[in-house]
């Protein structure tokens, strides 16, 4: 079949692999209709990630039809149109049993290298590093899914793959950031970050109750986004890099009462100096990730407030405001997605036309142009978001 | 690490208890390896598990303990044996993939 593999740094290229096979009794075989390119797959692609191995298959956000399933697979059935969820989950231990299916305790057979880096090992993902298990990813024709009994949902409607392939990490992850907010009437959420991530959860706070969302980013096409779809209030820091002092203007001096960061480790700068001395530690591998966004979410948020955060980190960070934490009673929350949880739900509010999160689409493409697709989302060319290939 | 580490592990650790019973108790080895994991279920159901799938050799390594709150069976391993650490914790990784999901995870 054909797929999207790592192929080193700034290279991922579509070649024939082996078809996958049916591994276990709970496995199912999915034939690939839609598939994204994710924000996190960029890191990937620009290499921060460690134990990435050339010939990899990417992808994590897909959904399809399923073609085969393994003898105790008996929530599906071939011809079944499906979502896969990218935290690849049991269902059995006492992590997916409290609904934290992203802490799968079983699903990464490479737990030992992940505990190295993170003291404890979280589930294996989609096409996401050997560290997370190896696993062929879903820009392919076809995927394998393990425990297809536990987190694939099967789709009864006729609603569009655009309407639906973002259940599979986008959504729910912006769902989630809004969430761990804890969301009350009144409450001012900012969200660093307004790509798909920051997007949906901009619509998520909103879901929940938010009085005003506030979207801080650097690109005009992406704030413009989330001003007239997201309905939210935008800062363009390169334009006025005194992010803090501006939200702390528009909230009466109190602050957003909860802050979601949406960007993670290759966060930018407004300020020359403060970037290059990140971009320099994280280029000589003395810090592993860039955290400007989190610096400033930690030091915007409002007394007491609660810190989301959703982009990735993979290591450590340098110059962490902890001071900021401690003495002004703040609470950080984070976490991958527990996208099983949130499947159900979330396809309910998609069906019942409370959200349509298919207006992040920016561009459509044939799998056969998946590295034009990395390229372009990476350079935000041509008002890139959202990438969708189909094989 | 595969799974095939993990079973040389316990292999090595079998071989080593048969080595240490015939030697003097007292006698000091090399730094103990000291592994432990949960798993769900009660002690008395996970250690005939394990005796199912191992056998009884090293049982003298292993304690089966209830962890707190209902929380299912904490496992430890204790060894002077000459066994790499990293073998046995993908050992007792396995060993809770099967009983917890049936089978060994792969990718």
């Amino acid at each position: 079949m054909r797929a999207t593999v790592w192929s080193g740094r700034n290279s991922v290229q579509v070649d024939n692999v082996p078809d996958p096979k049916i591994m276990s009794s709970r496995d199912a075989i999915v034939r690939v209709t839609s598939t994204a390119i994710c924000g996190s797959d960029l890191h990937l692609y620009d290499g921060y990630v460690p134990t990435m191995k050339r010939g990899d298959v990417l992808g994590h956000e897909f959904m399809g039809e399923v073609v085969e399933t393994g003898g105790d697979v008996d929530n599906l059935s071939v011809g079944d149109r499906v979502v896969v969820p990218f935290p690849i989950a049991c269902g059995g231990c006492a992590a997916c049993k409290s609904g934290l299916y992203s802490l799968c305790e079983n699903s990464n057979p490479n737990a030992g290298m992940a505990e190295k880096l993170w003291g404890y090992s979280p589930c294996g993902i989609f096409g996401y590093s050997h560290m997370l298990g190896g696993y062929a990813g879903g820009q392919a024709e076809y995927a394998r899914v393990p425990f297809a009994d536990v987190g694939p949902i099967r789709i009864e409607n006729g609603l569009t793959d655009d309407q639906l392939l973002f259940l599979s990490d986008i959504f729910p992850t912006g769902y989630m950031g809004a969430e761990l907010c804890d969301i009350a009437p009144g409450d001012t959420i900012a969200v660093w970050g307004a790509g798909p991530v920051g997007q949906l959860a901009i619509a998520s706070a909103y879901l929940l109750g938010a009085e005003r969302v506030i979207a801080i980013d650097r690109f005009p096409y992406r704030l413009d986004m989330a001003r007239d779809k997201g309905g939210a209030e935008t800062i363009d820091y390169e334009r006025t890099p005194d992010v803090v002092e501006i939200l702390k203007e528009m909230t009466g001096g109190r602050g957003p009462d909860a802050c979601i960061d949406a960007v993670g480790m290759e966060a930018h700068h407004a300020h020359g100096p403060i970037h290059a001395y990140d971009r320099v530690k994280q280029a000589t591998r003395m810090e592993t990730d860039r955290p400007h966004a989190l610096r400033e979410a930690i030091m915007a948020c409002r007394n007491g407030g609660t810190v989301s955060v959703m982009g990735v980190y993979g290591g450590f960070v340098d110059k962490f405001p902890i001071g900021a934490v401690v003495n002004r009673s703040l609470t950080i929350k984070s976490g991958q997605c527990h996208v099983q949880r949130y499947l159900r739900p979330l396809l309910e509010r998609i069906e019942n036309d409370e959200i349509d999160p298919s207006y992040v689409i920016t561009h459509r493409m044939s799998l056969e142009d998946a590295p034009t697709g990395y390229e372009t989302f990476k350079h935000k060319r041509d008002g890139c978001m959202k990438v969708v290939l189909t094989p | 690490m595969g799974f095939g580490g993990g079973m040389l592990a316990i292999a090595a650790l079998a071989a080593a208890m048969r080595r240490r019973r015939s030697r003097d108790r007292s006698e000091q080895g090399p730094p103990h390896v000291r592994a432990a994991i949960t798993v769900g279920g009660d002690p008395e159901a996970v250690q005939r598990s394990w005796l199912d799938l191992h056998g009884a050799d090293g049982m003298g390594l292993v304690r089966f303990v209830p962890a707190p709150g209902g929380r299912g069976t904490e496992i430890h391993v204790d060894t002077a044996a000459d066994v790499p650490g990293d073998a046995v914790k993908d050992e007792l990784r396995r060993f809770k993939q099967l009983l917890e999901t049936g089978e060994e995870v792969r990718s």
